[in-house]
């Protein structure tokens, strides 16, 4: 296990080395700079690029970046009065962690809901709706769900308020919109598991037992069908942030998603490269807590000592 | 038991020869791959009238825009925003086909008579008054395309690196397998998004952003595929046989895993219509004056509060093509994949 | 001579895509208390489906019991409610399974799954539970019951987590145990030891055991009584000796006569011609009749009934009939008969 853990790691930062190192250049080709604004001259343009550092060779450049970047200094904004880039993206963290969590855990939890209905209740009309409303929640895209929400729900209907980040409320429909991609994954993932387990012999036994209904289903079938449903948490969270770029914009949610858009809409480099960064780190953290989260729930794993 | 009755003749008791080989008759007709994997998906009925949905829509892609008298991108400053309006379904008042429109205070509003104009825009018009009927359909076309091609260079990359990663295995697979799990770590929004603001705006650029990161998976399926079949009889007689190695692959291999790429590459066309509307939603979408479903829907959006239909209608066609294609690929993979078979 | 089970004429179907295959076609036998009876055939000839049909295992979706009864304890198994089955089940009938790699919770405590059904029926406490499990490792010949009681399965062999699942099974000491091909998936070595200690545990326990096989050698080894089954009916069923020595359904023949013996260099192994019958569309006669070398006209016609041999031996086959002509079972299938009787008695 301990092995693995450390190869694990080992894997980690070469993929945060990787992304670091290719968003840096890929930057460095990006057509346009930040200070293409009319109002300032040529001299003026020089006289800031060289403050930033950006007259300097590109190798120089791209060592300075990372030397700063491992000392976790992401640089300056270009666009927020050079707030330093961690400062920023540190305040917007919040808000998304609030409602990235909060829809992961309502959306896992109503989908391992309705698979679990849906297995148990197989071939019935529980079981097609489920599957219908998985395959909904999977195909609609989160941005069409919060679209809708927002002109139907909070415009018309004003139950919940539009838009901006004010109170509880505010999160209601930005979780509900983030949440059906967790719900559709969990819902289905969670169904061929649980049918999966029905279906053993171990069950059987348990039938052979006496166990009844309710036993087998919580006690045996349900704790063996919840551990694989772990491995879908890292693409969920993924999904998860895919998602907030979109849903926090439509809502006005000041969070990391709205950020990154907006700094791509003004070229903020830094802003953009530290948000990469950010995002691409937390990717790798969540995988590798899934990983760790696996080992410790299944004995087989736990105690085997990794595969 | 059955009839106790009945009367025993000596004669049945005469011996009879059987032939035993009848016995072993193979009752049923045997069917290739398709018309086994056919077989399977016609009892599949939301995958069915999904297919059909998704050949009237790819119809529609093509002859939408001809059908109707406007151009997509033909600007007309004096129809803008006019509401869906339909001959013959005017005057049906609980249809969105009449050519009002309800603002946001509940009063209802007449722009075509407001505003003295004869023509039926029957899904409305833009800000711009380009019509929308036209615009949807090339949109739907530019998304379809899109999305096919992408799902088709994932293929390729895909089948291409993971047949060789795991036919060869080895220090080749070792390396090919590093690779894969270093881009598996970078999440696929990142680079999609860092690939558009490299390359200029445009089809191509987004059809080679996607497929920098959609290929991954298929190799992944293809290489466990080829790791699996490889090891079989059949492959190894193959082998002892003589054949060569792209033909082993080729003719062996590669029509054993058609299941598996066919369900992989329905799975990722409308993760390519995604990500398409998705770059369009943060701005990194085709230019204005294309049309494609993200595009339309950012319009829509933009436009939403005052006028909903800009928004709906192309939400409705991208919602409807992702669900008509996760159907059929939910469908293909019950029917084709073998974990599955009875 | 005390019955504890009867199983009466029962008919069970499955529905499926193709149509309805009917599985078990008239079944009937007893159990006597006390005593082992061996259920044989292959694959498809319905012996697994007609032991879960006694303890009501198979899948409500799709299987259907037609016809019959499950006389047990004064009460009829086939028509009972699944709450009132689970009070029988690992109660008064247990039931052991082939694969003991797949039989047990991968993520349950060896110990609990023993105690399961100790507390579901017999009303003790956690602490009794734990003793009486202890004590059921200790009877299975698990060394170390204290440590491995806070194991999980896949700490076990392949052997001693079938030892765990008889454990499991006779945990509430019940009256009729049912063993499907419990010895299959294991190493011939441990096959040997399973098979003595259910012999032994017999005895300690005094149960009947239901023993499903298709090795005729185990069969010889533990049974009492020996039940034939083809195609979803039972062929023929006498004593061990009964069956072995004086075989008289030409399925029976052909069974002795494909088994391995040691010594058979010198001989082709016999092999059944054809394959079994499909029962998605029964033949109207003996289902056998297809492959069956003795086959007279009446055998395509009609199913021949149970006829007497002696008050413990019957078999279903229209040579018995007055009528039909006398026939020998082929002289290599005795030759292989009598070479595998005088191996069991060697043993």
């Amino acid at each position: 296990m301990l092995r693995y853990l450390v190869q694990r790691v080992i894997y980690m930062l070469i993929t945060l080395f990787v992304v670091v190192s290719a968003t840096f250049f890929l930057m460095k080709i990006v057509p346009g700079t930040p200070f293409n604004s009319e109002k300032l001259t040529d001299e003026q343009v020089e006289i800031m690029n060289r403050e930033y550092g950006l007259d300097q060779p590109v190798p120089v450049q791209y060592l300075n970046y990372m030397a700063k970047t491992i000392q976790g200094d992401l640089g300056y904004s270009f666009q927020f009065n050079n707030t330093p880039v961690t400062e920023l993206l540190s305040e917007r963290v919040g808000p998304s962690a609030f409602l990235g969590f909060q829809a992961m855990l309502v959306g896992t939890i109503i989908g391992i809901f309705l698979g679990v209905v849906a297995a148990l209740k197989q071939n019935t009309w529980v079981d097609y709706t489920s599957t219908f409303v998985a395959v909904v929640g999977k195909s609609i895209p989160s941005f069409i769900f919060a679209g809708l929400m927002q002109y139907y729900i909070a415009v018309k209907l004003g139950w919940f308020p539009v838009m901006f980040w004010e109170g509880y409320e505010y999160s209601i429909l930005p979780t509900i919109a983030l949440s059906m991609f967790p719900i559709s994954i969990a819902a289905r993932f969670m169904r061929t598991e649980m049918i999966d387990v029905l279906n053993s012999d171990y069950i059987t036994l348990a039938k052979a037992k006496g166990a009844s209904y309710l036993q087998i289903s919580v006690k045996h079938a349900l704790r063996n069908a919840l551990i694989p449903v772990v491995t879908v948490l890292g693409p969920l969270a993924v999904g998860l942030m895919t998602g907030s770029l979109v849903v926090e914009q439509i809502y006005s949610v000041p969070g990391i998603g709205e950020q990154f858009v907006s700094s791509i809409l003004t070229n903020d480099y830094p802003v953009i490269m530290g948000t990469t960064i950010l995002f691409a780190a937390l990717f790798v953290f969540v995988t590798l807590l899934v990983d760790i989260l696996y080992g410790i729930i299944d004995p087989r794993i736990r105690l085997a000592g990794g595969k | 038991m059955a009839d106790k009755d009945m009367k025993l003749t000596r004669d049945m008791f005469e011996p009879v020869s059987v032939n035993t080989t009848k016995s072993e008759k193979i009752e049923k007709p045997s069917l290739n791959f398709w018309q086994d994997s056919w077989l399977r998906v016609r009892k599949n009925k939301a995958a069915i009238v999904s297919m059909v949905i998704l050949v009237l829509i790819v119809l529609m892609a093509f002859i939408g825009p001809l059908m109707s008298p406007y151009e997509y991108d033909k600007q007309n400053a004096s129809h803008s925003n006019l509401p869906p309006r339909v001959q013959g379904l005017e005057d049906i008042s609980w249809l969105p086909f009449d050519g009002t429109l309800e603002k946001k205070d509940g009063t209802i509003v007449h722009p075509y008579e407001d505003r003295n104009i004869e023509n039926y825009y029957w899904f409305g018009t833009d800000s711009l008054g380009r019509d929308l009927f036209a615009r949807i359909w090339q949109g739907t076309q530019i998304s379809l395309l899109i999305a096919v091609v992408a799902a088709l260079l994932d293929m390729l990359i895909g089948v291409t690196f993971g047949a060789v990663s795991g036919y060869f295995g080895g220090r080749i697979d070792n390396l090919m397998q590093r690779i894969i799990e270093v881009l598996m770590g970078i999440p696929n929004l990142i680079i999609v998004v860092l690939m558009i603001l490299v390359l200029p705006p445009g089809i191509i650029p987004i059809i080679i952003a996607l497929s920098i990161t959609g290929w991954v998976g298929m190799a992944r399926v293809v290489r466990a595929q080829v790791l699996k079949l490889k090891e079989q009889e059949f492959v190894l007689a193959a082998r002892t046989l003589g054949e060569s190695t792209p033909k082993i692959l080729f003719k062996h291999i590669i029509p054993n895993m058609f299941g598996v790429i066919i369900i992989n590459t329905m799975f990722s066309i409308p993760n390519a219509i995604f990500f398409e509307a998705f770059l369009s939603f943060i701005g990194l979408g085709l230019p204005e004056k294309e049309a494609s479903l993200g595009t339309l829907v950012e319009a829509g959006f933009r436009s939403m509060l005052a006028f909903p239909y800009q928004m709906i209608i192309p939400a409705i066609m991208i919602s409807l093509t992702m669900v008509v294609f996760n159907m059929i690929a939910d469908g293909l993979r019950d029917a084709l994949d073998p974990k599955m078979r009875d | 001579m005390e019955k504890i089970l009867e199983v009466k004429d029962l008919e069970i179907s499955f529905h499926t895509f193709g149509g309805e295959v009917q599985a078990i076609r008239g079944v009937s036998f007893d159990l006597i208390k006390g005593e082992t009876l061996a259920i044989v055939g292959e694959s498809g000839s319905g012996k697994s489906v007609t032991t879960k049909s006694i303890m009501r295992l198979l899948p409500e979706s799709n299987s259907e019991i037609k016809g019959g009864q499950i006389l047990f304890d004064g009460k009829d198994l086939a028509k009972l409610k699944d709450k009132q089955m689970q009070g029988i089940r690992g109660k008064d009938i247990s039931m052991i399974f082939q694969d003991p790699m797949t039989s047990l919770n991968p993520t349950i405590k060896i110990g609990k799954q023993i105690m399961e059904p100790i507390i579901k029926h017999q009303n003790v406490g956690k602490a009794t539970a734990k003793e009486r499990a202890l004590e059921l490792l200790r009877l299975v010949g698990i060394p170390n019951p204290e440590q491995r009681f806070q194991q999980y399965p896949h700490q076990f062999s392949g052997g001693m987590r079938q030892r765990v699942v008889i454990a499991i099974a006779l945990a509430c000491n019940p009256k009729v145990l049912i063993a499907d091909e419990p010895t299959t998936a294991l190493d011939v070595t441990i096959q040997a030891q399973i098979l003595e200690l259910m012999k032994d545990l017999q005895k300690k326990i005094d149960t009947s055991i239901i023993f499903i096989t298709h090795d005729l050698g185990v069969v010889a080894n533990v049974a009492d009584r020996v039940a034939v089954m083809y195609g979803g009916k039972i062929v023929e069923v006498g004593t061990v000796d009964e069956v072995f020595y004086n075989p008289k359904h030409p399925y029976t023949w052909g069974l002795i006569s494909s088994m391995p013996s040691l010594d058979a260099k010198d001989e082709a192994l016999y092999a059944i011609p054809g394959t079994p019958p499909d029962l998605l569309n029964p033949p109207k006669g003996d289902a056998f009749a297809p492959r069956n070398a003795y086959a007279m006209k009446i055998d395509l016609e009609e199913q021949p009934p149970m006829f007497k041999v002696s008050d413990t031996h019957y078999a279903a086959t229209w040579l018995l009939h007055p009528d039909a002509p006398k026939v020998e079972p082929p002289e290599a299938v005795k030759r292989r008969m009598k070479k595998f009787l005088s191996e069991q008695e060697g043993k």
